[in-house]
């Protein structure tokens, strides 16, 4: 009441432990000196807790604070942000165990530790992030609860963690139906920090030799995509992201193509209608199946079929479209044509000379094409990640050289050969392929499955898909990268597996297993976002927007589990009490019915005499009853506890409805309960 | 008979059918105190001694000495008096000319029943030699150690304390006393009757033994054997727990006044024919072996049959 | 203390908290125990706030969940703290006497059907020094079924019997953020002796055979009745100088005759002040002829106690000064 009570020693490891549990993941993101100030902070609260040192005083700690908001700025320029925020409440945490004496000052931490658990989940949301984040939010409580016994007691580590995982376990039901009901906000409150989101892996804007072979070897899901009817075949499967149309000779960048209004695109064969589940990359484009007959709700097409969403891809995006797999594209304007023809002077000779010379042959422009596709094929051309690095001019070295690249350098060196043989042609990246987990049936594209193109305007088909990899490893197109390239496949690239062996299928079961499970939680955890909440609720008939409905919904599925928990907590009361004494109570109770009530103080063979007398019918029945009961309890050898329940059920039973029996002479009996 | 052993059921019963007619003969001298008679037997099997607390011409030195009969046992009484010294109790050495040595002339102490008469009258000095052989069960005179008899069993007889010229004994001496009972008045019926019969000291002369020594040393060994199960033994702790903290009750059971419950219960649970003890034996005899150990705190003094009530209204049976 | 409007009106519209007759023994039933949360939970429940702002700030899903899993926490420990107290039923235990201006050390026991952690008993004592009453409280854990008993120290400034007032038990388990409590009155008191004060000197035996307390028959002719401890004013002869080497501190013979010895406390003879300040002298009186070993009657206006010695005759009559001109029928 007066001082606050301090903290046993007890309490400061629960506190230690789950400060250092949830600062810990931070160690990698926070500069090097915050982390090494919590340890050495935490050390130092641990080396008073075994006498060895002494608190710090108060101008200690102040200066300790000044120090590391002047370090902070002095790492980042700025303390506001995520990153600063970060490092500041790791820094602060680390402070604030060494001025923990009292049990304020450690519930304070607790609170702060909590903060904690969600600064990490700005970082990643992961599965493995989140059942790491559970045991710390365990911590936590457990420390919560080690603060709330009486002074001068301590429950076994188990014991404790026990009661928080107990406590967290029946608080998730109503932490998921608040999940499920709270209605979802769109958008920031407030401008988010400029560094809210750190850059992600993808495609990048422009393409030169190395930058997609370098996604080559990367495991992470680009996005996934749910067929709403048959999903085409996989040498179709070609999804497109930016349209490069400029090179300077070396790489290759969108430029000023594509500003045109949409082309129209006419399917000659089936569309496939399809959802995508976007990672995000930090790009504003959006990937599509080949060409987007409807692109998504809210999306800009650009002239070259690339689609733009309304900001950068920050946040995991789901969207809907349409697209054909097999159509025309006759417009190409005269801006097109110009940038779909142009060279930079001077560059790549050889590569020029080649082509003009087909050119000159006068084969038509198709011909032109099939001339390049098949120097592809008929000359050692190798497909490779690794290829060598091309220090000259990079088409020629690449086309008269090394001969060995990966699909950016024929695509690119593709184009400009059509070019020079006056063919229009432009850059596709996107990504290609894609691999169908069995389990949730979401086709999987990953960054591995990166990949460039060509695309040439023919007079009288329009834009063309040309895929000069495809000429040079089939397999790539038409099994995806791990088959063309058996040493892309990193994690078992040692094992040299047959495809069939069980330990293959087995690594690739556990792999399928964790993407769905990953997806699932992306899906229905992770996204579930304004629209998915419309749309769960919908489907079971609640408009999120009447809050009348809501409000119920909400009240009720908060409320049942907690009573649920609550009549656990009495049944638990009441599984203490020895069977042949229940057994009993109701009997006793029956009789209490009739008017006979057994006072708490009654002796049972004083009760038996007593009741006998007021009942004499039932004499018999209470002189059994009472000896199984008396015999169950106090008799050596135990006797027939089921005996008991069989006589006591058969009594209860019967007076229940007891036979001529006045209401009067019922009510009047007292009941002991 | 067989030697008596264990708590068979059996066994049991052949106790019990052994110690009916001791109760049957007794009440046919001290009419209509059906209740006091078994108590005191059940006293006496679980090796404890009583102490009957009532106005004089009851019939308390009747039922003793009708126990003693009926059992089969020596019998001595005491008449304690202010003048009463140790020595008259416990016996004396007198030098004998002819052998020229100390002979030790035991006093009424060494026998199997005494009945210590009006305990109350004596001074503390004859009270604490008396007290002190009764828990020793031997006497300590002169530098020598004499056993007493076996089986050893003192009743003795207070009048209620306020009368003039009386040394009431202290809370710590009546802690010995296993039960402490009242006869009080005869009903009516059983006034009438003793009116009407035979002249007490005749009927007791005319009584036979029921039971032998050996058969009773058997019972008084069988006692403790009686099974008390945890149930019995939680509701013997709620007791004694309920005794220390009530604020009505001046001061708690010692652990000794309990396990003095558990075998007066054992005893009555023996008497009745059971192998186990319930709780009804241990309300039967609740009263008589705590009445004299509690104090209320506003009583008048002695001992009450209050405090017993209010313990057992008190602590439900678990 | 005044009351707060709220509690008024949750008392006299809805019957919550009505004070419940004093009882013997109190169990705790679920439609008396309120629940509200503590300091801490309120600084508990801010904090799912900011993390629910923070959620909705960065749309952080599993921000939503920590938030939402924090408020689970707090109703779910709401529920277990109502639950700690359930069934737990209190019974007050003896207190023993004390002397006005000390203090009485109330007790109390609790007992549960089983583990009862972090209960607390609060009642309400002036402090040293201020005339107001505050809330104290003490802990008493029940670790396992059984009972536990906690001592309630209240100041008794004046003599008679003095009441313990309301208490609550009440429970911050299982973390702390809600506090569960009862309140409750239990049917118990202390009796307060006079503060036994006063000048005059024990008044001089009126004993019915006028023995001499010293002459022709001196004591060492008398019959020798036992021991008791040293008291001012005693006689040097009458040390047990023997029994003194033997390590007992100066013990003083007894003799048979003075049993019959007695003094007659008498109200009106106990001094010339008001009432109170001879009940005072009279319990001082009381004490003195206790440790002189005199049998020793008190007479009372209304009231007599016959003459008597030893600790139960000395209770008897404190408890008869206690309770002077109280209305007869209080316990």
């Amino acid at each position: 009441m007066n001082a606050p009570p301090r903290v046993s020693t007890p309490q400061v490891l629960w506190l230690v432990g789950a400060i250092a549990m949830v600062v810990l993941p931070h160690a990698g993101r926070v500069p090097l000196w915050a982390t090494a100030l919590f340890l050495a902070l935490a050390l130092w609260r641990l080396a008073e807790l075994a006498g060895r040192a002494t608190p710090p005083g108060r101008a200690v700690r102040l200066a300790l604070a000044l120090a590391v908001a002047v370090g902070v700025y002095a790492s980042y320029g700025q303390v506001f942000g995520r990153n600063p925020g970060v490092a500041l409440l790791v820094a602060f945490s680390g402070l604030k165990l060494v001025e923990t004496h009292s049990r304020r000052d450690a519930f304070v931490g607790v609170l702060l530790g909590y903060f904690l658990v969600v600064t990490n989940l700005l970082y990643t949301q992961s599965i493995p992030t989140g059942l790491y984040l559970t045991a710390a939010l365990t911590l936590l409580t457990a420390t919560l609860a080690a603060l709330a016994l009486p002074p001068g007691t301590a429950w076994p580590v188990r014991r404790q963690l026990g009661l928080a995982g107990s406590l967290l376990l029946q608080a998730s039901p109503v932490a998921v139906a608040l999940f499920v009901l709270f209605p979802r906000l769109p958008g920031p409150l407030w401008a988010l920090p400029s560094d809210a989101h750190s850059a992600r892996s993808g495609l990048d804007d422009t393409m030169s030799p190395g930058l997609i072979s370098r996604l080559g070897l990367s495991d992470e899901v680009a996005f996934r995509v749910r067929f709403s009817g048959a999903q085409p075949s996989r040498d179709e499967l070609y999804w497109r992201g930016p349209v490069l149309w400029t090179t300077d000779g070396r790489s290759w960048s969108a430029g000023e193509g594509g500003q045109e209004s949409p082309p129209q695109v006419l399917a000659e064969g089936p569309t496939t209608g399809y959802q995508m589940t976007l990672e995000p990359h930090g790009r504003r484009w959006l990937y599509a199946l080949d060409a987007p007959v409807e692109p998504p709700p809210g999306t800009q097409v650009r002239g070259d079929l690339q689609l733009l969403a309304a900001a950068p891809v920050r946040q995991r995006m789901r969207y809907e479209a349409t697209s054909a797999t097999r159509y025309r594209l006759p417009a190409l304007g005269e801006r097109q044509r110009r940038l779909a023809l142009e060279l930079p002077p001077g560059a790549h000779p050889d590569a020029v000379a080649l082509a003009r010379g087909w050119l000159a042959g006068g084969a038509d422009p198709e011909a032109r094409v099939t001339r390049a596709l098949l120097l592809f094929r008929e000359q050692p051309f190798v497909y490779s990640l690794n290829p060598p690095l091309l220090l000259g001019d990079p088409v020629d070295e690449f086309l008269f050289g090394s001969r060995k690249g990966f699909c950016e350098h024929y695509a690119g060196a593709f184009t400009v050969l059509m070019r020079a043989a006056g063919v229009p042609a432009r850059v596709v990246t996107g990504y290609q392929g894609g691999e169908v987990n069995p389990l949730d049936g979401y086709l999987v594209v990953r960054q591995r499955d990166a990949h460039a193109w060509a695309e040439v305007w023919l007079e009288e088909r329009g834009w063309v898909r040309v895929d000069p990899t495809g000429a040079v490893s089939p397999a790539r197109v038409e099994r995806g990268l791990d088959a063309a390239l058996p040493e892309a496949v990193a994690p078992f690239a040692g094992l040299l597996l047959d495809e069939d062996s069980g330990v293959y299928r087995l690594l690739h079961g556990i792999r399928h297993g964790w993407d769905a499970a990953n997806n699932w939680w992306n899906q229905w955890v992770l996204g579930y976002e304004q629209r998915r909440q419309r749309e769960l609720l919908g489907r079971v008939g609640i408009d999120p927007s009447d809050w009348r409905r809501l409000g119920t919904a909400l009240a009720l599925l908060t409320g049942v589990p907690l009573l649920v928990v609550s009549l656990l907590l009495h049944l638990r009361r009441g599984r203490r009490l020895d069977p042949a004494r229940r057994a009993y109570d109701r009997f006793c109770r029956a009789l209490a019915r009739r008017g006979v009530a057994r006072a708490p103080a009654e002796a049972p063979l004083a009760f038996a005499r007593r009741a006998s007398r007021s009942l004499p019918a039932e004499a018999g029945t209470i002189e059994s009853v009472t000896g199984a009961y008396v015999a169950v309890r106090y008799a050596p050898s135990g006797g027939d506890l089921e005996r008991l329940r069989l006589l006591v059920r058969t009594f209860a039973a019967a007076s229940r409805w007891p036979r001529g029996q006045s209401r009067g002479t019922r009510a009047g009996g007292t009941r002991f309960d | 008979m067989p030697p008596i052993t264990g708590t068979a059921p059996a066994t049991v019963t052949i106790m019990r059918d052994l110690l009916e007619p001791v109760v049957t003969q007794v009440s046919r001298i001290v009419l209509g105190k059906g209740e006091v008679i078994r108590l005191s037997l059940a006293c006496l099997i679980a090796r404890g001694h009583l102490l009957i607390e009532d106005v004089p011409g009851v019939g308390k030195t009747t039922l003793a000495h009708a126990l003693a009969r009926s059992l089969g046992l020596s019998f001595h009484r005491v008449q304690f008096t202010s003048d009463l010294l140790p020595a008259d109790v416990l016996g004396v050495s007198v030098y004998d000319r002819q052998t020229g040595r100390f002979e030790f002339h035991p006093g009424p102490i060494f026998a199997q029943l005494v009945l210590a008469d009006e305990v109350n009258r004596a001074t503390p000095k004859a009270q604490s030699a008396l007290l002190e052989a009764m828990e020793e069960h031997q006497v300590t005179l002169e530098g020598t150690t004499r056993p007493l008899p076996e089986p050893f069993f003192v009743i003795a007889t207070q009048n209620p304390s306020h009368q003039v010229g009386t040394f009431p004994l202290p809370e710590s001496q009546l802690d010995r006393f296993l039960m402490c009972l009242q006869l009080g008045y005869p009903d009516p019926a059983a006034e009438r009757e003793l009116f009407r019969g035979q002249d007490r000291r005749e009927l007791l002369e005319g009584m036979a033994p029921c039971l032998g020594v050996e058969d009773l040393l058997a019972v008084q060994r069988a006692v403790p054997r009686v099974h008390a199960s945890e149930a019995l033994l939680d509701y013997l702790q709620a007791l004694v727990r309920f005794s220390r903290e009530s604020p009505e009750l001046r001061s708690g059971l010692s652990p000794r006044a309990g396990l003095a419950v558990l075998r007066a219960a054992q005893a009555w649970a023996l008497m009745a024919g059971r192998d186990h003890v319930l709780p009804d034996d241990v309300q039967a005899v609740l009263p008589g072996v705590v009445g004299h150990r509690l104090r209320l705190v506003d009583d008048s003094g002695g001992s009450s049959r209050e405090g017993p009530a209010r313990l057992l209204a008190g602590v439900p049976v678990p | 203390m005044a009351e707060r409007p709220w509690r008024v009106l949750l008392r006299d519209f809805f019957g919550v908290g009505r004070a419940t007759p004093p009882a013997g023994a109190y169990t705790v039933d679920r439609h008396r125990v309120f629940v509200l949360p503590t300091a801490q939970g309120y600084a508990f429940g801010a904090t799912a706030g900011a993390v629910l702002i923070g959620a909705i700030n960065y749309a952080n899903s599993l921000a939503y969940l920590v938030a939402f899993l924090l408020a689970g926490l707090g109703l779910v420990s709401a529920l277990h703290a109502h639950r700690n107290l359930l069934g737990l039923t209190l019974r007050p235990a003896r207190v023993e006497p004390v002397f006005a201006g000390g203090e009485a050390l109330f007790r109390v026991c609790l007992e549960a059907p089983g583990p009862r952690p972090a209960v607390t008993v609060a009642w309400r004592r002036a402090d040293a020094g201020t005339a107001r009453a505050r809330w104290h409280e003490v802990d008493a854990p029940l670790p396992g079924a059984g009972s536990v008993c906690v001592e309630l120290p209240v100041p008794a400034p004046r003599r008679g019997r003095l009441a313990l007032g309301r208490l609550r038990v009440g429970t911050r388990y299982p973390l702390g953020l809600v506090r569960a409590w009862s309140p409750l009155e239990l049917d118990t008191g202390c009796l307060v002796y006079p503060r036994p004060a006063g000048a005059l000197p024990l008044p001089a035996p009126a004993s019915p055979d006028p023995a001499p307390a010293s002459g022709a028959r001196g004591p060492a002719e008398q019959d020798f009745a036992g021991l008791r401890d040293y008291v001012h004013g005693d006689s040097s002869r009458r040390i047990h100088w023997k029994a003194a080497a033997r390590g007992r501190d100066l013990p003083v013979k007894l003799f048979a005759g003075e049993a019959g010895q007695e003094v007659a406390l008498r109200f009106p003879e106990a001094g010339a002040g008001g009432p109170e300040e001879r009940l005072s002298q009279l319990a001082r009186w009381v004490l003195e002829a206790e440790r002189a070993g005199v049998r020793y009657a008190l007479e009372l206006p209304g009231t007599s106690l016959a003459a008597g010695h030893g600790e139960g005759h000395a209770e008897r009559c404190l408890a008869a000064l206690a309770l002077y001109g109280a209305r007869p029928g209080t316990p």
